[in-house]
């Protein structure tokens, strides 16, 4: 008998985490705390769950076209023009992200290790070491995932518990204390900390049981809303909600403070730097695999893999671009835009396709 | 097919050297002046600082050498800011300061009372020092403690920052409660703090006490018992003696060894007034009566020597918080941290007539003490 081939279940979870958790880890506490002061827990968690529920959604509109990645049934539903349309803003969303993403790491890199490591060296390197991967296919993408979900897992929940003890209880006090609206106001921006499930909009004709989608899918969810629920919790009862909004990365600071043994071993940071390249490396393998299918997708070729090698300069250049941090959080902000934009589009992409009996049960494809 | 390979791999093993990238920052041991410790002095020229680096020598710390030198150096410089010293020492060496390593930073009182928020900056901004930093202020130059010889040879820097992470969890009168870390929050917080007081001695050096600061300037200083009383307030204190005198129908004095600490000290409005209520309870065992009398394992006196022994710890406690409150004006327990969380609403509307609230704020402390053993011998 054959096997089934596909993404097994687990490797649907460990995609969808892998993806979310990258150069946001390093200052998910700050931006909490910065959007919200002390609600800044809340805002994380309320805006975990409303991506879940997002992904939900993303999940009920795949499983509508079990066949199709996004950049063909959005066609099916917008029609041609728009669909290429919506497929062009995909690939150059993916493209930023990759951008970004890969330059973010780069400076934060020399910031903490390398200082005298030239960026452009950092991220070509990374780059090639990407391209490698997702020339592997999506079993390449997804075995990497799978086999560094745990050990990021295992870091950052030291990271957690390890400061748990030292969390001042009374600042949690002052939880709600300015009403629901600081709450409320952070949630937009938040919301793009969560970016990186939009995975699944590719993940449909890939899976093993696509049945599974939605639990694995939101389980995958679950794990960095948990994780970032409690590097919000530990960062902010440590350190209070102005200090915290005032540190570049408060999670590398968690992570310094860490001595085991007593103090003979310190630097914990290093391996929590260690497991966080991991994270990086595997957002950016699956937004390059994003990337690169799309355009496969858009053109009306199959084989994806010339274009990887197509994209990769293009990606270069765009993540060389801005001059400084102030730059860069210009064009961070701009692909934050552009994600939620990306996301949203699938509540009314679901609408239409009901509405216009597009796939599903009317539709075989 | 042969040659296709070759000129594959002749080009694989120089791309693969390339991607060794750490080399770019590779610096040898030997290369490295490792800072672990810095005093911090005012100059002469009151717009300058003297700043003392202790750097480690990596070979006398080596198990098989030889050599009859020290494991440490100091080196002064003189600037403007911390990192201008740093700058100073790295030209004046052929190796590369890192601050990795740093356990300590003292500070002079002249210094300290200029104030410390424009010196700050350096260490919290770099990515090299430790947040777990200790800080110390010194009553008189803080580089003579630098280049005080211990008998263990070990270097001041890891003595100074021994004594205050270990030993103050056995001894209330010191404290490490104020890291690199905890000073960064008073700074964005605008909190006062207080920082352990250091002494030098003619065999060494004697700390206990604190240095008290407002606005990051030292105004005061508390002795090593009003610190404890403001350890007990601030809820960091943990195990350590408590010494008493004692009525003479029971004996002269006597040592509690507490081994657990249990402070909760928090706001309270009554009135629009603030109080701060200290809920203390210390448990322990007896380690010495000076001169007993009568028979301490009866119930009766154990009960007396708790009552001598809340009355001392109520005086202490009184003792510090008044001392902050009216002779220094600054509230060093987290208690103006702890209204902002407690009471949000009335931290918004009074937040402005802080110094005035605080005057005017009243301390309640209940303080239970239960002794439970009076050691391996009871008689008088």
């Amino acid at each position: 008998m054959k096997k089934q081939q596909g993404l097994s279940n687990f490797q649907i979870t460990a995609v969808v985490t892998q993806s979310m958790i990258g150069l946001i880890l390093l200052g998910i506490a700050r931006r909490a705390a910065r959007l919200a002061g002390i609600d800044g827990v809340f805002v994380t968690l309320l805006t975990g769950v409303l991506s879940a529920a997002i992904a939900a959604v993303m999940i009920l509109l795949c499983n509508r076209f079990p066949n199709l990645t996004v950049i063909e049934f959005s066609q099916e539903i917008l029609g041609k023009f728009f669909g290429r349309l919506y497929g062009a803003f995909f690939v150059f969303y993916a493209m930023l992200v990759t951008a970004v993403t890969v330059r973010g790491f780069a400076d934060a890199l020399k910031m903490l290790l390398l200082p005298k490591t030239p960026i452009e060296f950092v991220m070509i390197t990374m780059l090639i070491l990407c391209s490698y991967c997702v020339a592997g296919g999506i079993s390449s993408v997804s075995r990497i995932n799978e086999i560094f979900l745990f050990p990021v897992i295992i870091v950052i929940s030291l990271v957690i518990l390890m400061n748990m003890g030292d969390v001042d209880l009374f600042r949690y006090r002052a939880v709600f204390s300015n009403g629901i609206k600081p709450i409320l106001n952070g949630i937009p921006e938040m919301s793009t900390a969560y970016l990186g499930y939009e995975i699944l909009l590719f993940l449909a004709p890939v899976v093993k049981n696509k049945d599974k989608m939605m639990p694995y899918g939101l389980s995958g969810i679950a794990i960095p809303l948990v994780l970032y629920t409690g590097l919000v919790f530990v960062s902010i009862g440590v350190d209070g909600a102005l200090a915290t909004a005032d540190i570049i990365y408060p999670t590398i600071q968690l992570a310094r403070r860490i001595s085991l043994l007593g103090s003979s071993i310190e630097k914990f940071d290093i391996l929590f730097i260690l497991l966080w390249i991991l994270s990086i490396y595997t957002t950016l393998i699956t937004f390059l695999y994003m990337a690169s299918i799309s355009v496969t997708r858009l053109a009306g070729l199959r084989n994806y893999k010339p274009f990887i090698f197509i994209l990769i300069p293009l990606i270069y250049m765009i993540a060389i671009l801005p001059e400084d941090i102030a730059d860069l959080n210009t064009v961070v902000l701009l692909s934050d835009y552009i994600g939620m934009a990306v996301v949203l589009s699938c509540i009314p992409m679901l609408l239409i396709s009901i509405v216009r009996k597009k796939g599903g049960k009317n539709n075989g494809s | 097919m042969v040659r296709k390979k070759l000129v594959l791999f002749l080009f694989l093993i120089p791309s693969l050297l390339l991607t060794t990238t750490s080399c770019w920052d590779r610096i040898e041991i030997e290369d490295q002046a490792i800072i672990i410790g810095m005093a911090m002095d005012l100059a002469e020229d009151q717009k300058k600082i003297v700043v003392t680096f202790q750097i480690a020598q990596p070979r006398a710390y080596v198990a098989e050498s030889q050599s009859s030198e020290e494991g440490y150096y100091n080196v002064t410089k003189t600037a403007e800011d911390l990192a201008g010293a740093r700058n100073k020492l790295s030209r004046s060496t052929n190796m590369i300061p890192t601050l990795e390593q740093c356990q300590v930073v003292l500070v002079g009182d002249k210094l300290a009372k200029k104030g410390l928020s424009g010196y700050m900056d350096f260490l919290l901004r770099t990515h090299e020092a430790r947040r777990q930093l200790q800080i110390g202020v010194v009553q008189g130059l803080a580089r003579h403690m630098l280049e005080i010889k211990f008998k263990s040879d070990l270097a001041p820097s890891f003595v100074i920052s021994e004594m205050m992470s270990r030993d103050s969890q056995y001894n209330f009168r010191m404290t490490d409660f104020m890291s690199l870390e905890k000073l960064h929050t008073a700074f964005v917080e605008k909190n006062d703090f207080i920082l352990p007081q250091i002494k030098q001695t003619e065999n060494g050096l004697y700390m206990a006490g604190g240095a008290v600061f407002k606005g990051f300037e030292l105004v005061g200083w508390f002795s090593g018992e009003e610190m404890m009383g403001a350890r007990f307030m601030r809820g960091d204190a943990s195990s350590g003696y408590l010494t008493v005198d004692m009525p003479s129908s029971m004996g002269k004095k006597i040592m509690l060894r507490v081994y657990e600490t249990k402070s909760d000290f928090h706001p309270e409005i009554r009135d629009d007034k603030l109080v701060a209520v200290l809920n203390l309870r210390l448990e322990g065992d007896i380690d010495e009566i000076v001169h007993p009398n009568g028979n301490w394992t009866g119930k009766k006196l154990i009960d007396q020597c708790s009552t001598q022994i809340e009355k001392y710890v109520r005086v202490i406690v009184n003792d510090a918080f008044h001392k902050s409150q009216r002779v220094y004006d600054s509230e060093p327990f987290r208690l103006k941290e702890k209204l902002k969380c407690y009471y949000p609403a009335f931290w918004k509307a009074n937040s402005a007539n802080w110094d005035e609230i605080y005057q005017a704020a009243e301390l309640k402390a209940n303080i239970d003490v239960n002794i439970r053993r009076v050691g391996e011998i009871s008689s008088p």
